[in-house]
């Protein structure tokens, strides 16, 4: 099977790498880049734990073909703190006991950060409508809905 | 691991590429638009008659355009991208603007468009049944040249629909005279993630203040989204009462929803009756003053 050649612009760098023609961007970030950030979940566009950013808008890494990314800007957790210092996000989550298992997580933040990236102090019922397509199983949701609120109020 | 009969991945950027690439994949050539459901298929090795995957993101299929009759909307523009578009606001277009507006989650509604609703002939996504009671047309283009299709006429089957092969969607057009008319859509699912169980749009047109004429659209109830003919008969010209509301969503009788594994055909079928009274409420309510009391 040849491979496809594609320069992913990945957290601000272009990456080279072949990719299989069916092969979906969460697949290229993880086995390919090793950016194991990015979860794999339920792999069929249900739970959100894939979730990066592509031009400014959360998609489902899962259910993108990684060659619709040609020419599209992809951002994921790795490179929200990309000298390691945390994200305001990322803070909040901490300051505010929102990470159990952890697994969500990331996927968690990336709608976050999307959701703050078009709208400023959002309501709780924005952010959990924002937030709808990321699961959890452990928390319950208060803690996060929580963080995402008080990450609005930090410069970003 | 996915593996896949799929050998390349291909995005033209001319109509005639795309055309010529579709008929001479001779039904081995799939199109991706948000690529949502085609990715889905791979993963789980469902898209085994595929060679080749022709993505359509460099048409330049995006945007809305308002005509003197129709509005114009670019087959590829995304589902976000027509939420908050003015043209087509609660008022003259409430079923699309709710079936936009409430369409979860983001994460698909980013990349999720409008041509890839219509074309992947699911029978309860949310945006065809919406544009079935908004009586769109859709504009197609293939090697025969252009033709346009009414809505009603375009599906056959799950996930069949009259397109030939190389014929693609251009565009999806929809009436603008949002002032003569009324609509709104409803779905019911389960988790936000899910795909809806059941949706209904409805739209009521008007004239001097009294209903003329009723269109009522289902997705989840058949093999393909479907008109309930029988109840928007019941509806036109009549005052419209509770009673007559009621007993237009009580022909929700005659459906024959397949059993699914999530729920037996007779709760579908009670499902529709509620929601399609749902609808209808809202879209009187939406119709306000343009609707005598």
């Amino acid at each position: 099977m040849r491979r496809k050649t594609l320069a992913l612009h990945v957290n601000g760098s272009i990456r080279r790498v072949g990719v299989l023609p069916y092969d979906s961007l969460n697949r290229v970030l993880r086995e390919y880049l090793g950016l194991t950030g990015t979860k794999r979940s339920c792999d069929t566009g249900g739970c959100g734990a894939c979730t990066v950013i592509v031009d400014g808008r959360a998609i489902y890494s899962c259910l993108y073909p990684a060659l619709k990314a040609r020419r599209k800007k992809v951002l994921t957790i790795e490179g929200l703190s990309p000298d390691k210092t945390l994200h305001p996000i990322q803070r909040a989550f901490v300051e505010k006991d929102a990470v159990q298992c952890g697994f969500c997580i990331p996927g968690m933040i990336m709608s976050a950060w999307a959701l703050h990236r078009d709208e400023s102090g959002p309501s709780e019922e924005t952010v959990r409508r924002a937030m709808a397509g990321n699961l959890c199983r452990c928390t319950g949701y208060t803690k996060i809905v929580e963080a995402v609120m008080i990450a609005s109020q930090s410069s970003l | 691991m996915t593996v896949s009969s799929v050998k390349d991945y291909v995005t033209p950027t001319s109509l005639a590429a795309a055309i010529r690439i579709l008929r001479e994949g001779n039904g081995r050539a799939t199109v991706v638009a948000g690529g949502v459901f085609v990715q889905q298929l791979i993963d789980m090795g469902l898209l085994s008659g595929t060679d080749t995957l022709v993505d359509l993101s460099r048409l330049g299929l995006e945007g809305v355009r308002v005509g003197n009759r129709r509005v114009r909307i670019g087959a590829m523009t995304t589902l976000t991208d027509l939420v908050g578009c003015q043209r087509l606001s609660e008022r003259r277009c409430g079923a699309l603007w709710d079936a936009v507006s409430n369409f979860l989650p983001d994460q698909v509604r980013n990349v999720a468009t409008i041509g890839g609703q219509v074309c992947s002939a699911f029978p309860s996504f949310d945006l065809p049944v919406a544009l079935l009671a908004l009586e769109a047309e859709l504009e197609a283009v293939g090697p025969a040249g252009r033709r346009k299709i009414p809505l009603d006429q375009f599906y056959q089957d799950y996930f069949s629909t009259v397109l030939q092969v190389g014929e693609i969607v251009e565009a999806v057009t929809i009436p603008a005279n949002g002032e003569r008319s009324s609509s709104a859509s409803t779905h019911f699912k389960r988790t936000a993630t899910d795909i809806p169980l059941v949706n209904v749009a409805t739209k009521l047109v008007f004239d001097a203040g009294e209903c003329i004429r009723a269109i009522i659209a289902l997705g989840g109830v058949a093999k393909t989204c479907v008109r309930l003919i029988e109840a928007e008969r019941s509806l036109a010209n009549k005052k419209l009462t509770d009673d007559v509301l009621e007993g237009a969503a009580g022909k929700c009788v005659s459906l024959d929803p397949p059993d699914s594994p999530v729920v037996p055909s007779n709760y579908k079928r009670e499902l529709a009756r509620v929601l399609v009274l749902r609808s209808l409420r809202k879209t009187m309510n939406r119709a306000g003053d343009r609707l005598k009391s």
